[in-house]
């Protein structure tokens, strides 16, 4: 949960929350509009350098967050190019199954778009996740008119999972003090022990929080403050400004 | 599986999204009746979302050494119903965006439809098919949960194929394809959150199904759900 440590803790914890959201969502769209791969790797250097230069994230530690996704992504996109039904560049041949892989030329351009506009919007998100605690995106949200139980429940969520992470890391360590992880039938077995435990205190830990709601006047409905923030006009605009440019480029560049 | 953040087309994404916030806003209302009678069902959904997205965090030791995680639809679908499970899954997905950067704000309708809709049905499915029938108990959890997995995998698998058809072979080409390239980690993924499940059934069973009781929860009977 490093990225929720640094969702509190950034140089830009204290812009306004829509702000940020504003231009994250820019470079979804620019990223998702793009037409050629070039773009949109345009736009994650784009966020990449926000991210680091304006909002003060370790650039080692950005490194190391943006990494998974970009590997999971990279696995994904091999899956695009490779092709069954015959592509120009023959790779395999398996007579078993009587399928050749081979690489077609269409398949590695379609692959190459992907990983273009998925690392550009996955870095627009991370740009998000790292400058805004979730606790304000979910007020973003309320003021969006997402409905109330929606919030609600992610509110409560939010809590919970920070209660149930302590927990699951304590039963966790303890049992891997007890060789509880040395085989797969055991690791199993173990899990299973972990997860019933944490699935039953969460259980009972609802009906615990629902009684002490009742005690304080409970009416059915949860109330939350939104910790106040002013608009800059600067940063509106600034956040405007790229914002549209990245997505007429997206709409202008051709491949 | 989840898609990758901009993995998706725009009119792929926004069509996946339209259908998932109707299949999310239907299982809000569903939620929202039920709340009327049972009003401690709002903290228990909420904390059980908790309970979902710390599962997603958990590594399952996979047969073929892939990194893989449960899911938690099947059980999540077997315990509150198929209904409550689009909002559950809506803010699972959402949180993993936003939390571990894994799935994305563009794709969380596909991923919603895939995980949170058509895995929990499939799921309950076949857990009320399979007591009809009568299978053992050990058997009825594992299929629910595992089949649950699959059908979640096939509808990704399906997403995707739809976004990508294989230029020479279209769409049924590009879909054997991809639903090749994921067996590799989502066949032996099922097949350990089967397992894991009865697991998991079997020990709240053996050791509390009382305070389960005393929740609304009835493990041996027929139960209400969402």
């Amino acid at each position: 949960m490093r990225i929720d440590t640094y969702a509190y803790s950034n140089r830009w914890r204290q812009v306004h929350p829509g702000e940020k959201g504003l231009f994250a969502l820019f470079g979804l769209t620019a990223s998702l509009l793009s037409k050629s791969p070039l773009l949109p790797f345009g736009i994650a250097a784009v966020m990449a350098a926000t991210t680091i230069l304006g909002a003060g994230i370790p650039w080692r530690e950005y490194l190391r967050l943006a990494l998974f996704p970009t590997l999971f992504l990279l696995w994904s996109c091999l899956a695009l190019a490779v092709s069954f039904s015959g592509g120009e560049f023959y790779l395999v041949n398996i007579p078993a199954l009587k399928a050749t892989i081979s690489l077609s030329r269409q398949g590695i351009g379609q692959a190459e778009l992907a990983l273009a506009r998925s690392l550009g919007a996955t870095l627009s998100l991370l740009f998000l996740a790292l400058t805004t605690p979730m606790t304000e995106i979910t007020g973003l949200l309320r003021s969006l008119g997402t409905p109330k139980l929606l919030i609600e429940l992610m509110t409560i969520a939010y809590r919970q999972i920070f209660v149930f992470l302590e927990i699951a890391g304590q039963i966790r360590a303890a049992q891997e003090a007890r060789l509880g992880y040395a085989s797969v039938r055991i690791a199993m077995k173990s899990l299973a022990g972990l997860t019933g435990n944490i699935l039953l205190r969460s259980l009972s830990r609802a009906r615990q929080n629902h009684h002490g709601l009742l005690a304080r006047g409970y009416d059915s409905e949860l109330l939350f403050l939104s910790p106040r923030h002013t608009w800059s006009l600067r940063n509106l605009i600034a956040a405007v400004t790229i914002g549209t440019t990245l997505n007429v480029l997206a709409l202008v560049i051709r491949p | 599986m989840h898609i990758m953040e901009g993995f998706l087309p725009v009119a792929h994404a926004a069509a996946w999204g339209a259908v998932s916030t109707v299949c999310v806003g239907f299982g809000l209302r569903s939620i929202a009746n039920s709340i009327k009678t049972k009003p401690e069902l709002k903290m228990l959904l909420g904390v059980s979302t908790a309970f979902t997205f710390i599962l997603s965090a958990l590594k399952l030791p996979s047969l073929t050494g892939s990194c893989s995680h449960p899911t938690g639809t099947g059980l999540g679908a077997i315990l509150f119903g198929p209904l409550a499970m689009a909002p559950v899954a809506a803010i699972v997905l959402l949180f993993q965006a936003v939390l571990l950067a894994h799935g994305g704000l563009t794709t969380l309708g596909a991923n919603i439809f895939s995980m949170g809709v058509v895995g929990p049905l499939a799921g309950y499915g076949i857990y009320r098919l399979t007591r009809i029938i009568g299978l053992s108990t050990s058997l009825t959890i594992f299929l629910a949960a595992s089949l649950a997995d699959l059908a979640t995998y096939i509808t990704t698998a399906t997403q995707l194929a739809l976004a990508f058809p294989d230029p020479a072979g279209g769409f049924a080409a590009s879909l054997i394809k991809f639903l090749g390239i994921f067996a590799v980690t989502q066949i032996p993924l099922a097949i350990s959150e089967g397992l894991l499940t009865v697991l998991i059934y079997s020990f709240i069973q053996k050791h509390s199904s009382d305070e389960l009781t005393s929740l609304g929860f009835n493990m041996n009977a027929e139960e209400e759900r969402i």
